[in-house]
């Protein structure tokens, strides 16, 4: 199975999209970090503003664009049946595709950590914890993207049609979003969508110092972790499953 | 069972209720060549994809190399080479960098077994050209370079020949043909063009409307045909009276340039010729015919020709 | 503690897979060999390019394939051979047909008198032709399975070919020929076997003779650093530039082939006596007719 992953990277050599991904991933977030050093903010709102729109924003983006590109490469390209009849399974394929995406969300993870580690030199109340940063962004991306799973399904229904399903993937990431940063819109607390278990799980984590608001965010926002876990797996379960499902159905007949 | 390379028996597919492919059942020898001849959307592709596990098959059965083909498929297609419809690659990638991709997921057979397949089929190793670039004939070498890298013991190509220039044509011609004798390889092919077919099949099936219609050696088909004589002279009338004559003849046609065939059996050419010449009658030319495959193709399914 | 506890697990938990996984391919290898001990020869071991067994794989391949190469290139030797038989039984039929005829004509007294005398000579012409044509063939075939060896000595090739020329003067001067004689320096020592350089420059001129149609033939002899180049030149019909690879094909005849004078083997000949002599044979066309180039190193003592 890592052999498939590796040739999945490979495949995005030279490509247009991958490069722009990788490009808009490594860009933003040094933009962002630009911005909250020179507003001066403190080095916890440096994370906290990259795992709102890092986290929850660009790594669902990229994560799920990127894996667009994947299913869709074979498409585009009518390559699945070169792989097919070397004798490599349907779901060997779609999940090491899954694997591939979720590499790079490790990857973006990672540089994350290096742009706060750097930017947060410049910063007031500055905790050099390399690790429990590294940390932070890897769990908070992992639960986002648990969340975001559903985009599989989208992207599996309807990757023979590239404009429709982009459009439609980075409307569910949006709107994801959009109920991430305006909690109080909505009345959304009172709603037990996946991303806003993520959020809310995670929030006590990416919290590195204490201050006198944050015990009040935290009885609000407070979720309870069995259950957030239970919801996000759930989430991420079964649209695995059902994709699958309907990806070995589609694929029957390539 | 144990001589085909691949049998089929009652292979059939539905398309919802109408039957693509109805119960084939192909027979392929080893070391031959075998052609599959039919119209197109006549069902050789969809039967090809049946072989490969590509698409689902709705009744029948595959064995390979004497063995059923569902529980043994890694192994088998190992040893099988294809190349169905058009080849697809990464355009982004270098035609090595693609045929790597395709030798890391099944496995090398030796150190350089993509140079020495790219430089078999005309391709240079390592060049920096990307496959968006390749024209028509570059993509179809490469397609067979990639079925060709693991060294397979069967190669199965759907219409290899579409798309390339006469050159192209010939040169994929004599590179089957030698696949087939030098190397002892099986070939499966199929194409909807008989001349090519006639150069190349040790044995043909002939598919129609997804069905079988006939299976067997090119030379027993050839013998099979039917045989005419057929006889140019200046004046059509007095010979066919002359013939009738002497000879008895009653199933012959005239062809629209005056030319007679007959069909007749148990006529000789000498007869006729020594006859002709005794009574004066200048023979402009007489030769032994049978149908070519175009048109036993049509008397057999019933129809038009084939393109 | 525990950290090293976790890592020491996840080492021991990745050498077993390893294990494993080893295991898993050595008893794919041992499969496949199993078939290939019960005759199927076509079989192959795929493998990982980075596997410890690679490269083990590869050489257990690659003596399959040497093997299999052996077998194609008998075959191949195979239908080369009958190609050959094919084309030797259409040579010496034609010429035995002819000879039968005439014969038969004589001894069923189909013609009298002086036709009988004409029937005979016919004959006898085309016994001959036969006789060379067989002579050149089993030259041919001794050189092919490279049973000749070449005696080489010492000799002035100017001169040496100066004496073959001048035995052609006769015929040349019959036919209409012109024919020209130019060389470098009067004198240049080089090692060939005398019999067979002879019967090269005597099959070059031959050729040009009998199949260029040419209204002047010539040689030059140019020496160029290390080698001595000999050509035998002609301005006749020429070679089309497509034919070039197969002139030295030994049933090639190039451009007017429907003339029954000669067998192909003329230039195939030459062509062997030449790189059993250690030299080269190429070809150059001129604007117009062609020049057939022998190159052979020269002598020490001259270089």
């Amino acid at each position: 199975m890592l052999n498939i992953c590796r040739n999945e990277l490979k495949k995005l050599r030279r490509q247009k999209t991958a490069g722009m991904l990788w490009a808009v991933g490594i860009l933003i977030p040094a933009f962002g970090t630009l911005l909250c050093i020179k507003n001066q903010y403190p080095f916890r709102n440096l994370i906290g503003a990259n795992v709102m729109f890092g986290s929850f924003l660009m790594i669902p983006f990229t994560f799920s664009v990127m894996l667009l590109n994947l299913f869709e490469l074979e498409e585009r390209n009518h390559t699945l049946k070169n792989i097919l009849v070397i004798g490599i399974p349907g779901w060997q394929i779609f999940l090491s595709k899954l694997a591939s995406a979720l590499v790079i969300v490790v990857v973006l993870s990672g540089i994350y950590t290096v742009y706060t580690v750097t930017g947060g030199i410049f910063l007031r109340n500055y905790m050099p914890d390399v690790v429990r940063i590294f940390g932070i962004y890897l769990g908070t991306s992992l639960c986002s993207i648990c969340a975001t799973m559903p985009v599989l399904l989208l992207i599996i229904l309807l990757r023979k049609r590239n404009l429709i399903s982009m459009i439609a993937i980075n409307c569910y990431v949006l709107v994801d979003f959009l109920f991430t940063w305006q909690l109080s819109m909505f009345h959304c607390l009172d709603m037990h969508l996946p991303v806003l278990a993520a959020y809310r799980i995670t929030y006590p984590f990416t919290i590195l110092e204490y201050t006198d608001n944050l015990q009040r965010g935290l009885d609000i926002l407070y979720y309870s972790m069995d259950r957030g876990l239970f919801l996000l797996g759930a989430t991420a379960a079964v649209s695995v499953g059902i994709s699958l499902w309907l990806y070995k159905r589609q694929e029957a007949d390539v | 069972m144990d001589n085909f390379i691949i049998e089929t028996k009652g292979l059939t597919k539905y398309y919802g209720d109408t039957a693509a492919v109805k119960g084939v059942d192909l027979h392929v020898n080893k070391g031959e060549i075998y052609a599959l001849l039919g119209r197109n959307g006549a069902g050789k592709t969809t039967i090809m994809k049946m072989l490969l596990g590509l698409s689902m098959i709705s009744e029948g059965t595959v064995y390979m190399f004497g063995q059923p083909f569902e529980g043994n498929k890694r192994e088998f297609l190992g040893r099988t080479g294809v190349m169905i419809e058009t080849p697809g690659f990464y355009p982004n990638l270098t035609a090595t960098e693609n045929l790597e991709i395709l030798a890391d997921l099944r496995g090398y057979v030796k150190r350089d077994a993509v140079k020495e397949s790219l430089e078999r089929v005309g391709l240079t190793y390592k060049d920096k050209k990307l496959f968006s670039a390749f024209s028509l004939g570059m993509k179809q070498r490469l397609g067979i370079a990639a079925a060709m890298i693991h060294d397979p013991e069967v190669l199965i190509l759907d219409e290899p020949i579409n798309g390339l220039d006469p050159i192209g044509v010939m040169e994929t011609r004599n590179f089957i043909r030698e696949l087939a004798q030098d190397c002892g390889k099986t070939i499966l092919l199929s194409s909807h063009i008989l001349s090519e077919i006639e150069l190349l099949a040790d044995r043909i099936g002939i598919i129609d409307k997804g069905i079988l219609l006939e299976e067997s050696p090119y030379e027993e088909l050839k013998k099979r045909n039917m045989h005419y004589i057929l006889l140019s002279v200046d004046s059509t009338e007095t010979v066919i009276h002359m013939l009738e004559e002497e000879f008895h003849i009653n199933d012959y046609r005239i062809m629209r340039n005056g030319c007679i065939q007959i069909f007749d059996e148990g006529i000789q050419t000498k007869e006729i010729v020594r006859f002709l010449a005794g009574r004066n009658i200048y023979v402009d030319a007489i030769n032994k015919c049978s149908d070519t495959l175009e048109d036993y193709f049509k008397r057999i399914t019933g129809g038009e020709g084939i393109a | 503690m525990h950290m090293e506890m976790i890592a020491l697990m996840i080492i021991c938990l990745g050498l077993m897979l390893l294990l494993a996984g080893i295991c898993r391919q050595i008893k794919k290898i041992n499969q496949v060999l199993d078939e290939i001990i019960k005759g199927e020869t076509d079989r192959r071991i795929l493998i990982r390019k980075h596997s410890f067994l690679s490269d083990t794989c590869y050489k257990l391949n690659q003596i399959m394939m040497d093997n299999k190469e052996r077998i194609i290139k008998t075959k191949r030797l195979e239908r080369r051979n009958e190609e050959l038989m094919t084309g030797l039984s259409h040579d010496i039929r034609t010429p035995l047909t002819s000879i039968i005829g005439h014969l038969d004509a004589v001894y069923y007294q189909y013609v009298h008198g002086e036709m009988n005398a004409e029937s005979v000579r016919q004959a006898r012409e085309k016994a001959y032709v036969l006789k060379e044509y067989l002579d050149d063939l089993f030259q041919w075939f001794k050189l092919n399975s490279k049973e000749e060896k070449a005696e080489m000595e010492p000799l002035d090739i100017v001169e040496e070919t100066r004496a073959v020329f001048a035995n052609w003067v006769a015929d040349f001067e019959r036919n209409g020929v012109s024919y020209d004689f130019t060389s470098d320096m009067d004198e240049i020592q080089i090692s060939v076997d005398r019999v067979f350089y002879e019967r090269c420059v005597n099959n070059l001129l031959k050729n040009a003779m009998e199949h260029s149609r040419a209204s002047k033939i010539w040689i030059e002899i140019v020496r160029s650093g290390v080698t001595v180049v000999v050509k035998v030149c002609d301005n006749g019909m020429g070679i089309l530039e497509k034919e070039i690879p197969f002139l030295f094909d030994r049933l090639y005849r190039a451009g007017d082939a429907h003339s029954s004078k000669g067998s192909g083997l003329g230039l195939a000949i030459v062509r062997e006596l030449v790189l059993i002599q250690g030299g080269k044979i190429f070809v150059e066309p001129q604007k117009k007719g062609i020049c057939f180039a022998m190159e052979f190193p020269l002598s020490e003592n001259d270089t």
